[in-house]
Protein backbone atom coordinates (compact mmCIF):
# COMPACT_ATOMS: atom_id res chain seq x y z
CA UNK A 1 0.00 0.00 0.00
CA UNK A 2 1.26 3.37 -1.18
CA UNK A 3 1.71 5.74 1.92
CA UNK A 4 1.57 9.60 1.24
CA UNK A 5 3.56 11.53 3.28
CA UNK A 6 2.80 15.46 3.38
CA UNK A 7 5.80 17.48 4.49
CA UNK A 8 4.11 20.00 6.89
CA UNK A 9 5.93 23.59 7.54
CA UNK A 10 7.69 23.32 11.19
CA UNK A 11 5.07 24.43 13.61
CA UNK A 12 6.91 28.15 14.02
CA UNK A 13 6.29 29.10 17.99
CA UNK A 14 6.40 32.79 19.46
CA UNK A 15 8.16 33.32 22.49
CA UNK A 16 9.89 36.44 24.69
CA UNK A 17 13.04 36.60 26.52
CA UNK A 18 14.20 39.38 29.31
CA UNK A 19 18.05 38.75 29.71
CA UNK A 20 20.18 40.11 32.45
CA UNK A 21 23.10 42.42 32.22
CA UNK A 22 25.81 43.08 34.68
CA UNK A 23 25.49 46.42 35.49
CA UNK A 24 29.05 47.83 34.45
CA UNK A 25 28.40 46.25 31.51
CA UNK A 26 30.30 48.19 28.31
CA UNK A 27 28.74 49.59 25.29
CA UNK A 28 31.01 46.93 23.19
CA UNK A 29 30.18 43.98 25.36
CA UNK A 30 26.21 44.89 25.15
CA UNK A 31 26.68 45.23 21.48
CA UNK A 32 28.45 42.12 21.23
CA UNK A 33 26.10 40.16 23.44
CA UNK A 34 22.92 41.73 20.39
CA UNK A 35 24.87 41.08 17.22
CA UNK A 36 25.18 37.28 18.76
CA UNK A 37 21.38 36.77 19.74
CA UNK A 38 20.40 38.37 16.09
CA UNK A 39 22.88 35.75 14.41
CA UNK A 40 21.76 33.21 16.72
CA UNK A 41 17.69 33.81 15.70
CA UNK A 42 18.46 34.01 12.29
CA UNK A 43 20.77 31.00 11.70
CA UNK A 44 17.84 29.06 13.30
CA UNK A 45 15.46 30.21 10.79
CA UNK A 46 13.81 32.72 13.59
CA UNK A 47 12.26 35.97 13.44
CA UNK A 48 12.45 38.88 15.87
CA UNK A 49 9.45 40.56 16.41
CA UNK A 50 10.60 43.42 19.02
CA UNK A 51 13.15 44.49 21.35
CA UNK A 52 13.15 46.92 24.08
CA UNK A 53 16.18 47.75 26.26
CA UNK A 54 14.65 48.83 29.94
CA UNK A 55 17.85 50.45 31.26
CA UNK A 56 19.22 49.82 34.46
CA UNK A 57 17.08 48.61 37.01
CA UNK A 58 17.17 47.74 40.78
CA UNK A 59 16.92 44.10 41.32
CA UNK A 60 14.62 42.54 43.86
CA UNK A 61 17.27 39.92 45.05
CA UNK A 62 21.33 39.80 44.46
CA UNK A 63 22.25 38.33 41.51
CA UNK A 64 25.94 37.16 41.17
CA UNK A 65 26.50 39.69 43.56
CA UNK A 66 24.63 42.31 41.28
CA UNK A 67 21.97 44.54 42.56
CA UNK A 68 21.48 46.57 39.81
CA UNK A 69 20.71 44.79 36.52
CA UNK A 70 20.25 46.08 32.82
CA UNK A 71 16.94 44.59 31.22
CA UNK A 72 16.68 43.66 28.21
CA UNK A 73 13.26 42.24 26.27
CA UNK A 74 12.94 40.79 23.06
CA UNK A 75 9.86 38.45 21.17
CA UNK A 76 10.88 36.53 17.95
CA UNK A 77 9.12 33.64 16.57
CA UNK A 78 11.20 30.45 16.01
CA UNK A 79 10.77 26.33 15.38
CA UNK A 80 12.26 23.81 17.52
CA UNK A 81 15.50 23.98 19.18
CA UNK A 82 15.36 27.89 18.63
CA UNK A 83 15.05 28.40 22.46
CA UNK A 84 17.75 25.85 23.63
CA UNK A 85 20.48 27.17 21.05
CA UNK A 86 19.51 30.72 22.45
CA UNK A 87 19.70 29.40 25.95
CA UNK A 88 22.66 28.00 25.33
CA UNK A 89 24.27 31.01 24.30
CA UNK A 90 23.46 33.13 26.65
CA UNK A 91 24.35 31.14 29.92
CA UNK A 92 28.21 30.72 28.05
CA UNK A 93 28.30 34.80 28.13
CA UNK A 94 29.78 36.60 31.14
CA UNK A 95 27.92 39.72 31.07
CA UNK A 96 24.86 37.77 31.13
CA UNK A 97 23.55 37.13 34.62
CA UNK A 98 20.03 36.04 34.44
CA UNK A 99 17.97 35.00 31.78
CA UNK A 100 14.46 33.34 31.06
CA UNK A 101 12.41 32.43 27.95
CA UNK A 102 8.39 32.61 28.17
CA UNK A 103 6.26 30.96 25.22
CA UNK A 104 3.51 33.24 24.14
CA UNK A 105 1.80 31.59 20.93
CA UNK A 106 2.34 28.02 20.68
CA UNK A 107 1.36 27.81 16.86
CA UNK A 108 1.70 31.47 15.03
CA UNK A 109 1.67 31.79 10.88
CA UNK A 110 5.40 34.02 10.28
CA UNK A 111 3.91 35.49 7.21
CA UNK A 112 1.28 36.79 9.25
CA UNK A 113 3.72 38.82 10.94
CA UNK A 114 4.60 42.50 9.66
CA UNK A 115 7.72 43.72 11.66
CA UNK A 116 9.09 47.06 12.04
CA UNK A 117 12.73 47.07 11.16
CA UNK A 118 13.30 49.84 13.58
CA UNK A 119 11.51 47.70 16.59
CA UNK A 120 13.66 44.74 16.17
CA UNK A 121 17.27 46.75 16.19
CA UNK A 122 19.17 46.55 19.74
CA UNK A 123 19.36 50.09 20.94
CA UNK A 124 23.48 50.95 21.50
CA UNK A 125 23.50 51.40 25.31
CA UNK A 126 24.35 54.62 26.61
CA UNK A 127 24.04 54.45 30.50
CA UNK A 128 25.37 56.61 33.13
CA UNK A 129 28.50 54.92 34.78
CA UNK A 130 26.90 52.41 37.38
CA UNK A 131 27.68 54.38 40.74
CA UNK A 132 26.81 52.54 44.36
CA UNK A 133 25.33 54.54 46.16
CA UNK A 134 26.94 56.65 48.69
CA UNK A 135 24.53 56.20 51.60
CA UNK A 136 24.00 52.37 51.16
CA UNK A 137 26.92 51.77 54.23
CA UNK A 138 25.30 54.09 56.06
CA UNK A 139 22.04 52.55 55.68
CA UNK A 140 23.49 49.15 56.40
CA UNK A 141 24.71 49.88 59.41
CA UNK A 142 21.45 51.21 60.79
CA UNK A 143 22.53 55.25 60.82
CA UNK A 144 19.69 55.87 58.20
CA UNK A 145 16.17 54.41 58.56
CA UNK A 146 15.60 52.23 55.41
CA UNK A 147 13.10 53.42 52.85
CA UNK A 148 9.95 51.30 52.46
CA UNK A 149 8.64 50.52 49.45
CA UNK A 150 5.60 51.59 47.99
CA UNK A 151 3.34 48.49 48.80
CA UNK A 152 -0.57 47.21 47.00
CA UNK A 153 -1.64 46.05 50.55
CA UNK A 154 -0.34 46.14 53.90
CA UNK A 155 -0.50 42.22 54.69
CA UNK A 156 1.43 40.93 56.71
CA UNK A 157 1.97 36.85 56.45
CA UNK A 158 0.64 37.01 60.38
CA UNK A 159 -2.45 38.43 59.03
CA UNK A 160 -3.32 35.88 56.78
CA UNK A 161 -2.19 33.04 59.00
CA UNK A 162 -4.73 34.26 61.66
CA UNK A 163 -7.39 36.21 59.62
CA UNK A 164 -11.06 36.36 60.76
CA UNK A 165 -14.08 36.86 57.94
CA UNK A 166 -14.53 40.27 59.60
CA UNK A 167 -11.04 41.12 58.19
CA UNK A 168 -11.71 40.39 54.77
CA UNK A 169 -11.27 43.53 53.30
CA UNK A 170 -13.12 44.48 49.74
CA UNK A 171 -11.21 44.90 46.95
CA UNK A 172 -13.50 46.12 44.63
CA UNK A 173 -14.13 48.67 46.90
CA UNK A 174 -10.73 50.82 46.87
CA UNK A 175 -11.36 53.10 48.94
CA UNK A 176 -11.93 50.89 52.06
CA UNK A 177 -10.13 48.29 50.56
CA UNK A 178 -6.34 46.99 52.28
CA UNK A 179 -6.74 47.75 55.97
CA UNK B 1 -35.81 22.88 73.09
CA UNK B 2 -32.31 23.88 71.44
CA UNK B 3 -29.47 23.92 73.53
CA UNK B 4 -26.90 26.96 74.05
CA UNK B 5 -24.63 25.66 71.67
CA UNK B 6 -27.06 25.64 69.06
CA UNK B 7 -28.52 28.71 69.65
CA UNK B 8 -24.78 30.01 69.30
CA UNK B 9 -24.26 28.19 65.84
CA UNK B 10 -27.50 29.42 64.33
CA UNK B 11 -26.31 32.92 64.77
CA UNK B 12 -23.38 32.31 63.87
CA UNK B 13 -24.62 31.22 60.60
CA UNK B 14 -26.63 34.02 60.53
CA UNK B 15 -24.46 36.60 61.13
CA UNK B 16 -22.08 34.45 58.08
CA UNK B 17 -24.50 34.93 55.63
CA UNK B 18 -25.50 38.69 56.91
CA UNK B 19 -21.70 39.45 56.38
CA UNK B 20 -21.63 37.86 52.81
CA UNK B 21 -24.58 39.36 51.44
CA UNK B 22 -22.98 43.06 52.54
CA UNK B 23 -19.61 42.23 51.29
CA UNK B 24 -20.57 40.75 47.72
CA UNK B 25 -16.60 40.10 46.72
CA UNK B 26 -15.77 39.28 43.17
CA UNK B 27 -13.16 38.97 41.18
CA UNK B 28 -11.30 42.47 40.36
CA UNK B 29 -10.17 40.67 36.97
CA UNK B 30 -13.97 38.96 36.06
CA UNK B 31 -15.55 42.27 36.47
CA UNK B 32 -13.19 44.43 34.43
CA UNK B 33 -11.27 42.62 30.52
CA UNK B 34 -8.75 45.74 30.60
CA UNK B 35 -7.25 44.81 33.63
CA UNK B 36 -4.42 41.93 32.45
CA UNK B 37 -2.47 40.04 34.78
CA UNK B 38 1.61 40.34 33.43
CA UNK B 39 4.59 39.29 35.01
CA UNK B 40 6.18 42.12 33.37
CA UNK B 41 4.29 44.43 35.73
CA UNK B 42 5.25 44.10 39.31
CA UNK B 43 3.84 47.15 40.34
CA UNK B 44 -0.10 45.29 39.77
CA UNK B 45 1.17 42.37 40.87
CA UNK B 46 2.09 43.94 44.19
CA UNK B 47 -1.05 44.38 45.46
CA UNK B 48 -1.30 40.38 45.50
CA UNK B 49 1.71 39.54 47.67
CA UNK B 50 2.18 40.30 51.38
CA UNK B 51 4.44 42.58 52.74
CA UNK B 52 7.36 39.67 53.16
CA UNK B 53 6.38 38.67 49.63
CA UNK B 54 3.77 35.67 50.14
CA UNK B 55 1.54 35.37 47.39
CA UNK B 56 -2.22 36.51 49.41
CA UNK B 57 -4.75 33.83 49.76
CA UNK B 58 -7.87 33.81 46.80
CA UNK B 59 -9.96 33.61 50.30
CA UNK B 60 -8.57 37.12 51.33
CA UNK B 61 -8.02 38.62 47.89
CA UNK B 62 -11.53 37.81 46.15
CA UNK B 63 -9.77 36.29 43.02
CA UNK B 64 -11.58 33.63 41.49
CA UNK B 65 -9.85 30.13 40.72
CA UNK B 66 -8.93 30.40 37.31
CA UNK B 67 -7.28 34.14 37.48
CA UNK B 68 -5.75 32.98 41.10
CA UNK B 69 -3.86 30.54 38.93
CA UNK B 70 -2.62 32.93 36.27
CA UNK B 71 -1.42 35.45 39.02
CA UNK B 72 0.05 32.67 40.41
CA UNK B 73 2.22 32.44 37.42
CA UNK B 74 2.61 35.82 37.28
CA UNK B 75 4.34 35.96 40.12
CA UNK B 76 6.63 33.48 40.03
CA UNK B 77 7.82 34.19 36.41
CA UNK B 78 8.33 37.85 37.96
CA UNK B 79 9.95 36.20 41.38
CA UNK B 80 12.29 34.69 38.77
CA UNK B 81 13.88 37.24 36.57
CA UNK B 82 14.57 39.67 39.67
CA UNK B 83 11.34 42.00 39.46
CA UNK B 84 9.61 40.89 42.50
CA UNK B 85 11.39 39.19 45.67
CA UNK B 86 10.72 36.03 46.84
CA UNK B 87 11.24 36.99 50.82
CA UNK B 88 11.71 40.77 52.04
CA UNK B 89 13.32 40.79 55.48
CA UNK B 90 12.60 44.66 55.70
Amino acid sequence: MAVFQIALPPRQREYETIYLMRPDVTKESAGKIASRIDEVVKRENGKLTLVETWGRRQLSYTVRRCKRAVYVYFKYVGGNGLVAELERNLRMLDDVIKFQTVLINPEVDVAEFKVDPEAVQFEELNLPDDVEDEKALERALGFIEPQKHARGNDFTDDDIENISDDDIPDLNNTKDGAQ
Amino acid sequence: MKDDRSDRMDRDMDNAGAFRRARRRGCPFCGDEVVTIDYKDPQALRYFVTERGKIVPRRISGVCAKHQRELTNAIKRARNIALMPFTSNE
